[in-house]
């Protein structure tokens, strides 16, 4: 079904009429071009509807989320008072339009491109009281869309699917792309968010030679932009970015998309954003005098559906907090308490590492009580937990560990 | 270049660099990305100034590629160093912005280069590139103050030694005199003329140097360098 697949409950929402079907666009770059391109925009979805009824309003914002543009179409018809009406309500109901995810219906993410750049990504979010007719018109045009977004080079692919159906005239229902298919066969889609271009750029190359797909943005405008359009697995952001823009665009990603690896970068000295970071739900974060191959491990881990975004990212956050930074964890760890902190991902009892180890269990015991003040752990799940948040075991390699330690 | 040093440097052609950064990740992904399709090979790294310098004296680096700030001793002494020990490495510092100022700083102390980690990594191997064959890399957009702080520093240099040119020889030794802070009795005493007559050459000296006392004149010297630089003349 179209709708679930969509991750849409049709129950939830009643259908009467099609309320409200705006835009929100992240745009940067030439006001001449976005208008133009948000203009060609709305013409292809009532073309696709086949009705110059179907309301569109497609609302500009900035990356930060605050309305600062205006209407750029709205039906015909529309007074002024109810213009100013609908923007006022449009701008009041802004933290819950971002914030808000499964109730909120959002069918359709529109690149706008113009002379081959990409400028932003027009929203489209049906809200509440549709027709169920219209409704599923939307949601088929939507679906078209999402062939188009997912690879741009596939847009030849949805015009044909278009016209197959008889031109943009009439309404087609067209089955989304589920967004599970071929995930695997895909490079990993990197979004690197950081402001100075030749790092940006060095990173980029050193991870497109593993065959990811980078791209980069120099600010949370852009950053903003191209997640809405690319929807990446991995987000590295330097979370120093000009003016807190950084942490900001980080936040807004958590929260919009709880299950993207949010990777934080800092080329300062300074290692007190750290705790923010990992209340937010960030997967890791490097300091400056993190390595390559602790970011490559980072983004691995993230990459395949690592045990930590299946835990509760918020809350393990929250009380890992009090973790001053990654390395000086680590640091503070013997070789022995390493390999019995890897036993503990792995979920061995006291008794199986006594005897993998070679050790009486009430030493085992001693080690665990001092691996666990050490990460300021209350329990040998945390402590676990805090090893996998801060990567200092690889998930994969516990099992190893246990095997060769256990062979008597 | 040594006998020992030729096969190798002729079969590989790839130009040897020293990363110095305390930025680890940048440093690595840089090395990662320069060692790729670029072209060349990142013989050493280091994490600070001291280490930077040891690194340089031990491979000989083509070029060194040296962070401004560095820790423990910055990006610019770190370059005086190796550009006086390691003979034939050519330096370029690596700055997070650049203006004409630190432009200017570097090149005074003999680096080849001074580049922004805002450009382009296309445009950063470039630099490097052509550095290695002599050429000096300098950020575009400070070309232009850059060179016209030189421009300046010239026309002013000139200025000085045309006012002072003018001066007779017994005004020069006033000069000297009153730029060590010497008042009108000892200079009369070292001219062996009368007090009135010592004044009168002072007054000529402000005159023609175009200032108002005997102190700017004191201070016209000192901040024109005229006896460092002019010294001869006096």
């Amino acid at each position: 079904m179209v709708q679930r697949s969509l991750g849409v409950s049709m129950a939830s929402a009643p259908m009467s009429d099609l309320d409200v079907l705006h835009g929100i666009c992240h745009a940067f770059g030439s006001t001449a071009d976005i208008r133009e391109a948000l203009i060609g925009t709305i013409r292809w979805i009532r073309a696709a509807v086949g009705s110059d009824d179907v309301p569109v309003r497609v609302w500009l914002t900035d990356p930060a989320g605050v309305l600062s543009l205006a209407l750029i179409d709205s039906e015909p018809g529309t007074t002024l008072a109810e213009r100013q009406a609908l923007e006022s309500a449009v701008r009041t109901k802004r933290p819950k339009l971002l914030d808000a995810r499964a109730d909120d219906h959002a069918v359709a993410v529109l690149p706008l491109v113009s002379r081959g750049t990409v400028y932003g990504a027009v929203e489209l979010r049906a809200h509440s009281r549709i027709l169920e007719r219209r409704w599923q018109t939307v949601v088929s045009v939507a679906s078209q869309t999402a062939i188009v977004l997912r690879n741009l080079a596939e847009r030849e692919r949805a015009a044909s699917v278009l016209a197959a159906a008889g031109g943009a005239s009439r309404p087609v229902l067209v089955p989304p792309l589920d967004p599970t298919d071929d995930v695997d066969d895909d490079p990993r889609r990197i979004l690197v968010v950081v402001d100075q271009r030749l790092f940006a750029e060095a990173i980029r190359r050193a991870l497109e030679d593993r065959g990811d797909a980078v791209q980069i943005a120099a600010d949370a405008d852009a950053a903003t932009a191209a997640a809405l359009v690319e929807r990446p697995d991995v987000v590295l952001v330097d979370t120093e970015l000009a003016g807190g823009s950084g942490m900001e665009f980080a936040l807004w990603v958590l929260d919009r998309w709880p299950d993207t690896a949010v990777i934080g970068l800092t080329a300062s000295r300074d290692r007190r954003s750290l705790d923010q970071a990992i209340r937010a739900g960030f997967s890791g974060y490097m300091t400056r005098d993190t390595g390559v191959s602790k970011l490559i491990a980072s983004i691995d881990r993230a990459g395949r559906g690592n045990v930590i975004t299946s835990l509760d990212r918020r809350r393990l956050g929250r009380e890992s907090a009090r973790i001053r930074s990654e390395s000086a964890v680590a640091d503070n760890l013997t070789a022995r308490e390493m390999e019995i902190l890897a036993l503990l991902v792995h979920g061995s009892s006291s008794k199986e590492m006594a005897r993998w180890l070679g050790l009486s269990r009430h030493t085992v015991r001693t080690h665990v009580q001092n691996i666990l003040a050490k990460l300021g752990a209350h329990s040998r799940l945390e402590a676990a937990t805090y090893a996998l948040l801060f990567g200092l075991v690889d998930p994969e390699l516990a099992p190893e560990i246990a095997v060769t330690n256990g062979a008597p | 270049m040594s006998t020992a040093a030729l096969p190798r440097r002729m079969s590989d052609p790839r130009i040897r660099v020293l990363l110095a950064d305390d930025h680890v990740l940048f440093r690595q992904v840089l090395k990662i990305a320069m060692e790729g399709e670029a072209g060349f090979e990142v013989v050493a790294e280091a994490n600070d100034g001291p280490t930077a310098i040891g690194e340089a004296k031990r491979v000989a680096p083509d070029v060194a590629i040296l962070d401004l700030r560095l820790p423990r001793c910055d990006g610019m002494r770190a370059a005086t160093e190796i550009i006086e020990s390691v003979p034939g490495c050519r330096v370029i510092l690596l700055a997070d912005a650049v203006d004409e100022k630190l432009a200017h700083d570097a090149l005074a102390a003999g680096a080849a280069g001074c580049l922004s980690k805002r450009s382009s990594l296309d445009g950063i191997t470039t630099e490097i590139r052509s550095v290695h064959q002599g050429d000096y890399a300098i950020e575009r957009e400070v070309l232009r103050p850059l060179l016209q702080r030189l421009l300046n520093g010239w026309r002013e240099r000139e200025e000085v030694f045309r006012r002072i040119s003018n001066l007779s020889p017994r005004e020069r030794e006033v000069l000297r005199l009153l730029a060590a802070g010497a008042g009108t009795d000892l200079i009369a005493e070292s001219l062996y003329v009368s007090p009135a007559t010592a004044r009168t050459h002072i007054q000529k000296v402000i005159t023609k140097l175009g200032v108002h006392s005997r102190v700017e004149v004191a201070t016209y010297a000192a901040r024109h360098q005229v006896i460092q630089n002019l010294g001869w003349m006096l």
